[in-house]
C-alpha cells in the first residue's frame, strides 16, 4: 500500500525512510500530483515514530493501493475532532485512526471515542473489537456512511502502565522492560533505532508479531 | 474586475474555467497550470498592447521569454503547437488565436467601440480581426487598445526585460515623481535610507538603475538584496503602468517575511482601491501572510490532468481548519480527483 500525505508529513516521513532504505521512499510515498482517486485515510493521533512505523507497515500491505495520511495538530481523542474536516471534500469509505493507549483501559477508550464522535455530529454504533487493540465503528456523517477503525498503540507487559508506539519498537529492539518505553527508545543510539526500522521493513513475520494491531487495522484499508 | 477566465487549447490547458476574486492565490504542483493562467490573463486585454517591458508588446515579451535557441514564432501559445485555435475567455470577451500555417491570427469576439475591425467567421461565430503574430516580422496590428481590464504580470523571470524598459523610459518615469516614493517605501525594510532612484552610467558607460542615499551616494539596484531589487522594480512598473489587475508569478521568490508582509499590505491597498490581484505561490507562509492581510482572499488549488484544468476554492477560514487537521493546500490536489 502507498501513502499520500495531505500535508508536509511527506518531508518528515520521506527523509526518515530515506535514512532507512534509499530505495523505499519513492515506493511507499505516492506524491504524484495526479494519483488515482483516494477512498481511505489514515489519521495519526500521535506523531513521532507513528508516521514511519505506519509507512513501513503499509509497505507490506495491499499492493499498489494509495491511501491518504494526515497528522492533525490535536492529539489522541482530539484528533477525532478533526474528522469532519477530512470528509468535507472526500467521502472516505474507511478511516483508520492510530493513537496511543496511554493508561486508558480499552472499554474507557471505546467510550471516549464514541463520545468524541457524537460531539462532532458523527453517529456511530457500539464499537466492535476486531482484533486485540483494534476497534471498528460503523459511522454516519450527514448521510455518508463509513467505517472508523481505531488502532491502539501498546503492548501488554511492556513499558509500564503508559502504553504507546514505543512499546512495540523497544520489543523489536529486544530491550523491552517495565520502564517507560519512550525513555528506553530515546536512549537507544540512532544506528540501533534504524536497525529496528529496517527489521520492520525486511522481516514481515517479526514485524507482524510485534505490530499485530497495526497490520490488522491497516490491512482493512484494502 | 475579472470574474471568470476560460481557456481552450491555450498552452498546456486543453480546457478549463476558473473563477477569480479580488485577491486570488494560485497554489498547485509544478505543471498545474498556474503560470499559464497568469500568462493568459496577461495576454487577454490585447496581445498587441504595449507593456512596461522590452520587448514592449505582451505577445513579443512572452515569445522572447519562452524562446529556446533561435526559434521564432508564437505557436507555443496553442496546445502542443498544433491546435487549430486557442481561446482565452475573460468574462464575456474571447481572444482567439487561430493557427494559419506558422502564424497565429488573433481575433476578438466583439467590435470595440469607435473602432472598425475586419469581420470574420470562425466556427459560425462572428469575430473581429485584431492582428497577426508572425514568425519573422514583429507582431502586426492596427489596434492595441483594451478588450478586458488591463493587466500587468510581475515575475522574477521578467526582471531583465523590465530593466531594459526602465532604462529606455527613464525620463518619463522619473518625471512622473513616484521614484522618490518607491525609494522611501522600500527604505522601511532595509537598513539604509534611500531618497530616490536614478538611472546613471556604471563602469563602462552602460546605464544602470541606482538607489540614492541622503548623502548623495548611490547603490546599484542589482547590488541590493534580490528581494529589495525585485520589489523596487515591480513597484516602479506598477506605478508607471497602473493596471487594473496585478499578476505576480511565484510571489514569494526572494522575499523575506518582512518584505512579503509589505507586499501583502500593498495588495490589500490595491484591493481596497478596487483593483484586483492574482498571484501564484509554492509557499504556505506566503499564503498565510496574504490571507492575513486580505481577509476575503481566495486560494485556488489547481491541478492539470490530461490537459483539463481542475481547481478548488479554499477560503481563509477553511485554510485554518485544514491547518488544524493537518491538511496543506499545496498537497490538496487529491481533493480535485
Amino acid at each position: 500500500m502507498r501513502i499520500r500525505p495531505l500535508n508536509n508529513l511527506q518531508d518528515k516521513i520521506g527523509s526518515r525512510l530515506r535514512a532507512i532504505d534509499k530505495s523505499l521512499p519513492q515506493e511507499v510515498l505516492n506524491v504524484k500530483p495526479s494519483p488515482t482517486p483516494i477512498d481511505s485515510l489514515i489519521v495519526l493521533g500521535n506523531g513521532r515514530e507513528d508516521d514511519v512505523v505506519v509507512a513501513l507497515v503499509c509497505h507490506h500491505l495491499n499492493g499498489d493501493k494509495t491511501v491518504a495520511i494526515a497528522k492533525p495538530k490535536s492529539t489522541r481523542y482530539g484528533a477525532i475532532g478533526e474528522l469532519k474536516v477530512y470528509f468535507k471534500d472526500i467521502k472516505y469509505k474507511i478511516v483508520t485512526l492510530i493513537l496511543d493507549q496511554e493508561d486508558d483501559e480499552l472499554p474507557m477508550l471505546n467510550t471516549e471515542v464514541r463520545k468524541k464522535l457524537r460531539e462532532i455530529g458523527i453517529e456511530c454504533r457500539e464499537g466492535k473489537q476486531i482484533a486485540d487493540r483494534v476497534l471498528s465503528y460503523d459511522c454516519n456523517l450527514g448521510g455518508h456512511t463509513f467505517e472508523l477503525v481505531v488502532v491502539v498503540n501498546g503492548l501488554d507487559g511492556v513499558g509500564g502502565p503508559n502504553h504507546k508506539i514505543e512499546d512495540h519498537l523497544v520489543k523489536l529492539a529486544g530491550v523491552a522492560g517495565e520502564g517507560d518505553s519512550k525513555e528506553v527508545w530515546n536512549k537507544l543510539d540512532e544506528g540501533t533505532r534504524r536497525d529496528v526500522y529496517r527489521k520492520i521493513l525486511n522481516d514481515r513475520k517479526d514485524a507482524e508479531g510485534v505490530f499485530a494491531q497495526h497490520f490488522a487495522g491497516l490491512g482493512l484499508l484494502d | 474586475m475579472i470574474r471568470k477566465l476560460r481557456l481552450e487549447n491555450f498552452r498546456g490547458v486543453v480546457e478549463g474555467e476558473i473563477e477569480l476574486d479580488r485577491l486570488t492565490i494560485l497554489v498547485g504542483a509544478n505543471n498545474s497550470g498556474k503560470t499559464t493562467i497568469l500568462e493568459a490573463l496577461f495576454l487577454a486585454p490585447n496581445p498587441f498592447r504595449a507593456v512596461p517591458y522590452f520587448p514592449m508588446t505582451v505577445a513579443e515579451l512572452l515569445a522572447t521569454y519562452h524562446r529556446a535557441l533561435n526559434e521564432m514564432g508564437y505557436t507555443f501559445l496553442v496546445n502542443k503547437y498544433t491546435a487549430e485555435k486557442a481561446v482565452i475567455g475573460v468574462d464575456d470577451t474571447e481572444i482567439i488565436f487561430r493557427k494559419v500555417g506558422p502564424h497565429l491570427d488573433v481575433y476578438v469576439n466583439y467590435q470595440p467601440p469607435k473602432i472598425v475591425l475586419e469581420r470574420n467567421t470562425i466556427n459560425e461565430k462572428e469575430v473581429y480581426y485584431v492582428g497577426r503574430l508572425g514568425t519573422v516580422r514583429p507582431a502586426e496590428t492596427h489596434y492595441s487598445g483594451l478588450f478586458t481590464p488591463n493587466t500587468l504580470m510581475l515575475s522574477t523571470k521578467l526582471i531583465g526585460f523590465a530593466h531594459e524598459y526602465l532604462r529606455l523610459a527613464w525620463i518619463e518615469i522619473s518625471n512622473k515623481g513616484y521614484t522618490a516614493a518607491v525609494a522611501k517605501d522600500v527604505s522601511r525594510y532595509v537598513a539604509e535610507d534611500y531618497v530616490n532612484l536614478t538611472v546613471e552610467p556604471f563602469i563602462g558607460g552602460e546605464l544602470s538603475l541606482f538607489a540614492m542615499l541622503s548623502d548623495g551616494t548611490r547603490v546599484r539596484l542589482s547590488d541590493l538584496g534580490a528581494g529589495v531589487h525585485l520589489y523596487v522594480v515591480n513597484r516602479l512598473l506598477y506605478e508607471h503602468y497602473r493596471p487594473e489587475v496585478v499578476l505576480w508569478d511565484d510571489v514569494e521568490t526572494h522575499l523575506n517575511p518582512r518584505l512579503l508582509s509589505h507586499v501583502a499590505e500593498w495588495f490589500a491597498d490595491l484591493v481596497d482601491e478596487g483593483r484586483q490581484v492574482v498571484v501564484s505561490t509554492h509557499s504556505l507562509e506566503a499564503v498565510k501572510t496574504l490571507t492575513t492581510f486580505v481577509e476575503d482572499a481566495t486560494v485556488l488549488v489547481t491541478l492539470l490532468r490530461d490537459g483539463v484544468l481542475k481547481w478548488m476554492r479554499v477560503k481563509p477560514d477553511k485554510l485554518r481548519k485544514w491547518s488544524r487537521a493537518g491538511i496543506d493546500p499545496r498537497y490538496a490536489e487529491v481533493f480535485l480527483l
